[in-house]
């Protein structure tokens, strides 16, 4: 890729990005507005949570907002920057147009706004609601991080730059939905507006860096990293069955079995939906780019359903 | 394991389509790789191995990160792979026309491949960074 073909969606950045001209959503919360969309909560639709009393329903819309807000921190602070300092360096894919390593620095900067931006809004939720957050370790990460340490340390740093794309070309209902759904707080859904602005930036970015990297590696890399696509998908997209297990045992006179009821959800097809839904971006993706016309990797989405 | 690791130590951005692998005669090939081989060891200490000649083109003999044989061969004749002991076999294709499928024992480094790893100011797709960056992640083991 030359220069001129390069197309930068930052250009007008300092007019546009959340962290160069935006201000803290700060609209107060407003009594009757819940604080996450219960049709993107993957718990909401299970009946044993919609035979609950209103004030446990909402308290589990409240820790789905703590979920999404800590993933976001994790996810912007992690991987997703670590790599973007990675792309930075002259030393990694420095065949990479000056302009890309210049935009990966505002990619940077707007993820690290995000993650403050989450960080706060968490904080005011815990004020006002009094809801505890439960303490966790995001699932995407523990999932990512076996994949990460499975392969020989050669190659973390593509593999983990795969995490990056992948994470960033996915478009998720949280990004989607929740700025629309007027039943939530209007500082939630400023947020997510907000946050989801920025996201639409950092696909077009990632989606080029894809379809530059894509077709220069050599047949058998595409192959093992096309092998590990799948589990990354779905490493992001899943529900957190660990985490939302805990919120509910954080609720012990309401649910006597919570296991029972995250297995209830992780098998309905809701779910199972709700992550093609989202995956379909990225899915398109890679479809563009020839990735399932090699048989190997084809058959890997295929195996999980991420393929019909 | 031994064919993952010389995948990461070979990877190089592929050759443009106009541009195949044009191998000069005798053994240049062979001096390249070798050069490669000694320019990834100097971006990153951690494999030890010693190169030798081998009537097929070039033998490696790996003794870290993992103990193996490795010979590099030339494919001279279409769908031909080149017979070889030890525990893996790569060989370099230079026709486009050239590619088989390979079993688990034989990297097949096709022409746009070989072209790119031939080339005089080639470098490596990703080998050497993890070397160079020294910085924590938090996707390492705890």
């Amino acid at each position: 890729m030359t220069a001129s073909e390069y197309r930068s969606r930052f250009t007008e950045w300092d007019r546009r990005s959340w962290v160069r001209s935006k201000p803290h959503r700060d609209s107060p919360f407003t009594a009757g507005r819940h604080y996450f969309s219960a049709d993107l909560c993957p718990l909401s639709a299970c009946p044993r949570v919609l035979a609950a009393p209103a004030v446990v329903r909402e308290a589990i819309l409240v820790h789905s907002l703590y979920l999404h807000l800590e993933f976001t921190v994790r996810l912007e602070m992690g991987p997703v920057n670590e790599i973007c300092a990675l792309l930075r360096s002259p030393d990694f894919l420095p065949w990479l147009p000056a302009g890309m390593k210049d935009d990966v620095l505002r990619i940077y900067t707007d993820e690290a706004g995000h993650a403050e931006m989450s960080n706060t809004l968490k904080s005011a939720v815990m004020a006002e609601t009094g809801v505890v957050p439960i303490e966790h370790r995001p699932r995407f990460l523990t999932e990512l991080a076996a994949l990460y340490s499975a392969e020989l340390p050669a190659y973390r740093p593509l593999v983990k730059l795969f995490f990056a794309i992948v994470s960033e070309t996915l478009i998720t209902g949280t990004l989607t939905k929740l700025p629309k759904d007027p039943s939530v707080q209007p500082a939630v859904r400023e947020l997510a507006q907000d946050h989801a602005a920025d996201e639409g930036r950092h696909h077009a970015f990632f989606r080029q860096l894809f379809e530059q990297l894509w077709p220069r590696m050599p047949l058998p890399l595409r192959r093992k990293i096309g092998a590990l696509l799948p589990r990354v998908i779905f490493a992001f997209l899943w529900p957190d069955e660990p985490a939302l297990t805990s919120v509910l045992r954080s609720m012990p006179g309401e649910f006597d079995d919570p296991v029972r009821v995250v297995a209830e959800m992780s098998t309905s097809a809701r779910t199972r939906e709700a992550v093609l839904r989202n995956a379909t971006p990225t899915l398109r993706m890679l479809r563009d780019n020839g990735v399932f016309a090699d048989p190997p990797v084809s058959k890997a989405f295929l195996d999980v359903g991420l393929l019909g | 394991m031994i064919r993952d690791y010389v995948l990461a130590l070979l990877s190089v951005p592929l050759a443009a389509e106009s541009e195949p692998a044009r191998f000069a005669p005798g053994a240049q090939w062979s001096d390249v790789l070798v050069r490669w081989l000694a320019k990834a060891r100097e971006l990153d200490g951690g494999p030890d191995f010693e190169l030798s000649p081998h009537p097929a083109g070039l033998s490696l003999t790996m003794r870290h990160p993992v103990a193996a044989t490795v010979t590099f061969a030339l494919m001279t004749e279409p769908d031909v792979v080149p017979e070889a002991d030890g525990d893996l076999l790569v060989v370099l294709a230079c026709c486009p026309e050239w590619t088989v499928e390979c079993d688990g024992d034989v990297l097949l480094v096709d022409p746009r491949w070989a072209a790119g790893l031939l080339l005089d100011d080639a470098t490596p797709l990703f080998w050497g960074v993890s070397a160079g960056e020294r910085q924590p992640s938090v996707l390492d083991a705890r």
